[in-house]
């Protein structure tokens, strides 16, 4: 179970990003040190309960990033708290933690170590991954040589050997091609069956009509309004995408 | 959430993972593979040993061993702080996607380090045995060597910090680094220097690790237990001091990259 209670974050936009200490320094004297607030979530509450999956849509910097951020616990909330029951794996747009310089067989196994598994499971699983992601020819290249829907499958393929009873999906289905895609949708509908909580994110409204059970609509990092998944997209459409 | 909470294990298998890849990455590429990391201090040594031995000479007994041994370890504290403030950088890409402790950035690139330092020592103490003297006592610079090890780690969490938010941090750091190695006893005996580089030399952290690994590995002696504690407490107060400090900051190291 998840809960997001009474979330906000703020992000502050100097006017004059200082990257330097000189200039820094310097700005203390021109007092032109002076940033505007940017509240990317405002007052954000909700609760996803076991075995849901739930889809968050909305436009291009609605904030839906920063809250998936929040929820894996890569972004403190500025007020508010997110409290997790279970273990979360989060696969936010492309790719889970990859190095482009390191080569697909280091990343699979830092990626496994991320998600928890010791180097022994990864050397039982990572034949499967290598067969489901088809990289066979791959396994020594540099991530950066591969193509950003190669980087997508890989990254896919090594999230869902996760056990974690929460899963994250940020934009999966974008780029990848038809063959992948239905990759996808098997595993998605395996884990409905399983009864996992999975938080959804897409732009793809048919994907969403397709397996959630919830909706959550953000705009301007507020939540607009939340329910049933046919009244939510209609919802979207009219008042949202509309406007 | 705590290093405790996330798990030993699974931390001491991403610092593990990470650490050997940044390691193999480095030598991949190249031709003489990890003879590279051997030639530099080598030269650095060379060069060194010709000035102070025939144009400035140096009064300083054993003064091969001694040298190479300042080099030996000031390269690990100059490579291993660098590093840790590169890595903060170069992992931005994993640490924006997915949670574990900020920490294990810094732990994996010291470890990277490390790796080529425990070599480098295994064949400093190798070179002292070979051409000149064993002893069991050289086994203590087991105390040396972890003690800067701490040092370089509590060094280098403050200095991320500071990366993070100031970009020149790493200019200013070369600087420091540059004025470090000649503030150190490396070239020349801290005891025999004349009086304030004496003072700073004694009161310079590295320069008293260095003392101790010398008593050690060259001289067969040992420092007053009095000098040795403080130097020790000193670099496990650093080292706590900058991982609680690190901690502190890190949520914010992710949202400013």
């Amino acid at each position: 179970m998840v809960t997001v209670e009474n979330v906000s974050k703020v992000f502050q936009i100097p006017h004059e990003r200082t990257k330097t200490l000189f200039h820094k320094l310097t700005s203390v004297f021109r007092s032109t040190y002076n940033y505007e607030k940017f509240y990317a979530l405002r007052d954000v509450s909700f609760q996803i309960e076991k075995s849901e999956f739930i889809g968050i849509i909305g436009r291009n910097g609605s904030g839906k990033t920063t809250l998936l951020r929040v929820i894996a616990g890569i972004y403190q909330p500025t007020s508010g708290r997110v409290h997790v029951n279970d273990e979360v794996t989060p696969f936010l747009e492309i790719g889970l933690g990859f190095q482009g310089d390191f080569t697909v067989r280091e990343n699979i196994y830092i990626n496994g170590a991320l998600l928890g598994f010791s180097r022994k499971e990864i050397d039982k699983i990572f034949n499967n991954i290598i067969e489901f992601a088809e990289f066979e020819n791959f396994r020594d290249i540099k991530l950066n040589k591969l193509s950003a829907g190669m980087q997508v499958r890989l990254a896919f393929t090594i999230a869902i050997q996760s056990h974690a009873p929460v899963l994250i999906v940020d934009e999966v289905m974008a780029v990848g091609d038809t063959v992948f895609q239905k990759k996808c949708r098997d595993i998605f509908w395996k884990y409905k069956k399983q009864g996992r909580t999975v938080i959804f994110v897409s732009h793809d409204l048919a994907s969403i009509k397709e397996y959630c059970d919830r909706v959550i609509v953000f705009h301007e990092g507020m939540i607009a309004n939340e329910g049933n998944t046919e009244e939510m997209i209609k919802y979207y459409k009219e008042k949202i995408l509309l406007q | 959430m705590s290093n405790g909470e996330f798990g030993l294990r699974k931390s001491y298998n991403i610092v593990r993972e990470l650490a050997l890849a940044d390691f193999r990455m480095k030598y991949h590429d190249s031709v003489l593979g990890y003879f590279w990391s051997l030639l530099n201090p080598l030269i650095q040594f060379v060069i060194l040993h010709f000035v102070f031995s025939y144009l400035f000479v140096v009064q300083v007994p054993k003064f091969t061993f001694y040298l190479l041994s300042g080099i030996v370890f000031w390269n690990f504290f100059h490579d291993a702080t660098l590093s840790g403030m590169n890595a903060v950088y170069a992992k931005a890409t994993i640490s924006k996607k997915i949670y574990f402790p900020r920490n294990l950035i810094i732990f994996s690139s010291t470890a990277t380090a490390l790796i080529s330092f425990t070599i480098n020592t295994s064949i400093l103490w190798l070179v002292v045995i070979v051409f000149d003297h064993f002893s069991p006592n050289q086994f203590l610079i087991v105390i040396p060597f972890l003690s800067i090890l701490l040092l370089a780690m509590g060094t280098a969490f403050l200095l991320s910090i500071f990366y993070v938010y100031f970009r020149d941090t790493i200019q200013i750091w070369l600087v420091c680094l540059n004025v470090g190695f000649w503030l150190t006893p490396i070239v020349y005996n801290a005891l025999t220097a004349p009086l304030p580089l004496k003072m700073v030399a004694l009161f310079n952290p590295v320069g008293r690790i260095l003392i101790m690994l010398r008593s050690f590995l060259v001289y067969d002696d040992f420092p007053s237990i009095e000098f040795m504690v403080t130097t020790i407490v000193f670099c496990i107060i650093f080292f706590v001091v900058g991982l609680w400090l690190f901690n502190k900051h890190s949520h914010k190291i992710v949202e400013y990259l």
